[in-house]
């Protein structure tokens, strides 16, 4: 048992598309930033050093530790949107979270470490950790995050909750279905007395970013091209008038162009998408309104269709196949739109809390702030239930509390007194070892 | 065999009193049965009991407490309704088993470890704690066992078979030899089953027990009633016979070995089977536990309303009431496994889990969002007086500015007022100035014009006066004419200065 009111925790949600991080009992997080990080390989500036300090080194030892310096994969990290905002040559931009599933430690250690050092300015043995984790995630993986956060960074306490379960929370409820959708995978979960029904867990791999990929290509294949920020120069020849010089950083890996394009793509959706009424038609919408958005190098695109259909994805994943670029998508991924998945995973629920799940279907994540979507999933899903079940989508109206449920879900757990029994702490870690955190975390 | 013998007497005794009990289970093959794994520690129980009256050799105190054991037999035969009457079910039993074979462990870690003879040492049972020992382990088995066995109980009253000399390489063997048969079952009414023990000559094969042809009971035993006389008879005999049971008799520990080795060997043994091994199970029910108040039995009905037999102390005992002290259970301190432990951590776990999620969840949801509306609040209000203020002060410069103009030009205004106004003055004063010079330059020309006017008259005066003077002194004499001479010089010369 871990006293853990005295000091505040810190809670931290590492999302597929963006980190976290803040005080438990605040709101809304401190710290925000995009959960990739950039990686530049140390090997070949050491190895050229190695050959300047050292000519007499024999060819033979010098490949060996050009071996071991392989094997170690020896990379500088950046971490954080100024950090990734700067260019830099070779720079590779890579994920730590592939399916949800955390595959390049490193990588989280980086985040974290930015999160800790660079964000809150805290010391992560003073605070005991909440941290947040996918509804499906493996025990190796539960008992790996509890062996670092002890081993390496010392917490006094810790404990792993589920995203859904803290969506939950961050409405009050205890039971409730989940739809979150972020930005690497859309999740619908039930969550029933604060233990996620893992049989009923749905999910999809259909999130924000396959949108804004969606919508890249949807544009490019308009003939509208998104120039990367880093690749242009802009002027101010005269007042009001802008002078554009592109330039050619050919060290550019194309993973960090890939990431700025996105950076400027999500901004277009974000501005000018909104889910459509009904089901995306090409014929109906095809003179709908454009809508202006201006590119940072100064270029007005106008976008149309486009505003309805890259949302509709999410209802009607087959009309990606539409989109040049993207129509292999529907052989990779099973084809079902949210109200399916919704229906689906309270169909697989017990039938006593069915209607108690109907009536509380929480929206949640960064893509769930879209505009109309929650009036558009309420109208299908009364299509689709069965006519005795009060459907309720309950989505906060603040986007903000949209987009950082989990976090603030969180935040309101590790604030409550009574939950401060639960924290997995040190001693008992060094007791009975990670395994451990199978058991103190629910 | 020479247990066997008492045993025998212990039957002949039970004759005396009450075989009620024994009329009431009419098990169908009452012969051919024998003790295989429940004498050790019955005897135990009763020489636990009974070691103290000296293995029966004491004749007359032993009569005193037969009338005693009488009378708590009778009340003990009310229980024994009772018992009949609840029926207990195979859980409770089993937890209830369970709790005596821990507390058998418990007790047996510190006993001595000497090896146990397989016949040696058990103490022989007077007839009447034989009957007593077998009443409780009748009644505990015709409530708790329902249908496990009445084998056991079987074995005791058929107290002809010669005693067994295998206790201790028997208990296993039986009890792997349960696993694999089926006894069949006795229903008796009234939800009673009695599972039926094999006959003997079965177990004989399987169990390598002396065969019928190796009994050898004496008629006399059988069929003649017991006194005590006979009694003092046959312990003589017993004596003769046995002298190597003597030897172990005044010490009752070698048989606790022995029942610890078969502890062991029935935890070994695996399930349900072992537990047919109780044996150990009556002893302990039967001995009185240790920190008992008493060593009278007696079930009491808990609040919760079990049924439990306590050994008391009767302080005072009326026709319709009784005043008894007991000592209430000690907690048993359980030695959990740790798939227990882990299993009730679990639960524990996840009931303080519910409950943070169902009670504290909504609650603290509630005051949180409450607070942070209201921080947003009041951070709200906090701006707009901050913006009211700083737009009052701008509001309040502003209105300078605007003002700047129109008081540039009224000051313009006074200045120039005051200047015209002290221009006035100075001219004024000037004017005066001017006036005052003008009036003394006149009045200073007046005087010197009065003055030359004077100097005119008197010069005017001054020759008219010569003229006179001169023609007085023509007239006159010389004299008065240079007098008059002087005069006038001496009046230029002051004129001059």
């Amino acid at each position: 048992m871990y006293g853990g009111d005295e000091v505040s925790a810190i809670v931290l949600d590492l999302g597929s598309h963006t980190c976290k991080a803040g005080y438990a009992g605040e709101d809304a997080p401190k710290a925000v930033f995009p959960s990739v990080v950039g990686s530049i390989d140390q090997m070949e500036v050491e190895t050229e050093t190695e050959n300047n300090s050292g000519p007499a080194v024999d060819p033979k030892s010098n490949s060996k530790s050009l071996d071991s310096d392989k094997a170690k994969g020896k990379r500088k990290l950046y971490v954080g949107s100024q950090a990734l905002g700067y260019r830099r040559d070779h720079m590779e931009v890579l994920s730590p979270i592939k399916d949800g599933v955390i595959v390049d430690w490193e990588a989280v250690e980086g985040i974290w470490d930015h999160a800790f050092r660079e964000c809150l300015l805290v010391d992560p043995k003073e605070h005991p950790m909440l941290l947040a984790e996918p509804s499906s995630n493996t025990q190796q993986q539960r008992e790996r995050t509890a062996e670092l956060m002890f081993e390496k960074y010392k917490v006094p306490a810790l404990f792993l909750a589920k995203n859904a379960v803290l969506t939950s929370f961050a409405s009050g409820r205890a039971t409730s279905l989940v739809v979150d959708s972020g930005g690497g995978s859309t999740t619908v979960a039930p969550v029933h007395d604060g233990y996620v029904l893992q049989k009923a867990v749905a999910s999809s791999p259909i999130g924000g970013e396959f949108l804004t990929d969606c919508l890249t290509k949807s544009l490019e294949s308009k003939g509208m091209t998104i120039k990367p920020r880093y690749s242009f120069k802009r002027k101010e020849t005269r007042p009001g008038e802008f002078q554009v010089v592109d330039v050619d950083f050919p060290n550019t890996t194309e993973s960090y162009k890939l990431y700025s394009q996105r950076v400027v793509a999500s901004d277009i959706k974000e501005c000018v998408c909104r889910a459509p009424d009904t089901p995306y038609d090409e014929s109906a919408y095809s003179n709908i309104p454009t809508t202006s958005y201006e590119l940072p190098d100064g270029q007005t695109i106008e976008i149309g269709a486009d505003r309805f259909k890259i949302p509709d994805i999410l209802f009607n994943p087959s009309l990606a196949q539409t989109i040049p670029g993207v129509e292999n998508f529907a052989e990779i991924a099973p084809l079902r739109g949210l109200p399916q998945m919704v229906i689906e995973s309270i169909n697989k629920c017990d039938v006593d809390i069915r209607r108690e799940l109907f009536s509380s279907i929480l929206l949640a994540g960064g893509t769930a702030s879209m505009q109309q979507l929650k009036e558009r999933l309420e109208k299908d899903l009364l299509e689709e239930s069965p006519q005795a079940a009060r459907v309720k989508v309950l989505a906060s109206g603040n986007s903000t509390e949209r987009r950082f449920s989990v976090w603030i879900g969180g935040s309101i757990l590790a604030s409550l007194g009574s939950f401060q029994q639960m924290w997995f702490s040190k001693a008992e870690y060094e007791e009975h070892g990670a395994s451990y955190v199978q058991r103190k975390c629910p | 065999m020479d247990h066997r013998r008492q045993s025998k007497d212990s039957l002949s005794y039970s004759n005396l009193f009450n075989l009620e009990s024994l009329m009431n289970f009419q098990v169908p093959q009452p012969d051919d049965d024998f003790d295989y794994y429940g004498n050790s520690s019955q005897d135990e129980s009763r020489g636990s009991q009974g070691g103290a009256t000296g293995n029966g050799l004491m004749p007359d105190r032993e009569l005193n407490s037969v009338k005693k054991r009488r009378r708590s037999q009778n009340s003990d035969y009310e229980d024994e309704d009772s018992y009949y009457r609840t029926h207990i079910t195979e859980e409770r039993y089993r937890s209830m088993l369970g709790e005596h074979i821990q507390k058998y462990k418990r007790r047996f870690k510190d006993s001595s470890s000497s090896p146990a003879p397989t016949q040696m040492g058990i103490p022989v049972p007077k007839g009447n704690k034989g009957l007593k020992s077998r009443k409780l382990a009748n009644e505990q088995r015709g409530g708790f066992y329902d249908m496990e066995t009445t084998s056991e109980w079987l074995n005791d009253s058929n107290t002809q078979k010669p005693g067994n000399h295998h206790d201790a390489d028997f208990a296993p063997q039986s009890s792997t030899n349960r696993n694999t048969y089926e006894p069949p079952y006795l229903d008796i009414g009234d939800g009673i089953t009695y599972k039926i023990p094999p006959i003997y000559d079965k177990l004989v094969a399987s169990l390598h027990l002396p065969s019928f042809s190796d009994f050898r009971v004496e008629e006399v035993y059988l069929k003649g009633t017991l006194d005590l006389q006979s009694l003092a008879e046959m312990m003589a005999s017993d004596k003769r016979l046995g002298p190597k049971n003597r030897a172990g008799m005044g010490e009752p520990q070698p048989q606790y070995e022995s029942l610890q080795d078969r502890l062991k060997a029935s935890s070994t043994s695996n399930s349900a089977q072992k537990f047919s091994l109780k044996v150990s199970d009556i002893g302990l029910n039967s001995s009185i536990p240790e920190g008992a108040a008493g060593n009278i039995k007696r079930s009491i009905l808990s609040e919760g309303g079990v049924l439990q037999v306590y050994y008391v102390k009767v302080l005072e005992k009326g026709d319709t009431y009784e005043i008894i002290e007991r000592s209430l259970p000690k907690k048993q301190k359980l030695k959990k496994d740790p798939s227990v432990t882990e299993r009730e951590e679990m639960e524990k776990i996840g009931k303080v889990w519910v409950n943070i999620v169902r009670r504290d969840m909504p609650k603290h949801h509630r005051i949180f969002t409450t607070f942070h509306r209201k921080q947003l609040i009041d951070a709200k209000r906090v701006s707009e007086n901050c913006q009211r203020e700083v737009k009052m002060k701008v509001s309040r410069s502003l209105k300078l500015m605007r003002g700047a103009a129109i008081r540039t030009r009224k000051l313009a205004r006074d200045m120039l007022l005051f200047w015209k106004r002290i221009d006035k003055e100075m001219a004024e004063v000037r004017k005066k100035e001017e006036k005052e010079a003008a009036e003394a330059l006149r009045r200073e020309q007046e005087l010197r014009e009065a003055k030359r006017q004077q100097q005119r008259l008197n010069f005017l005066i001054q020759q008219t006066e010569l003229y006179s003077h001169f023609m007085q002194n023509k007239s006159s004499s010389q004299p008065s004419e240079d007098l008059a001479v002087g005069d006038e010089n001496n009046k230029t010369t002051k004129k001059h200065l």
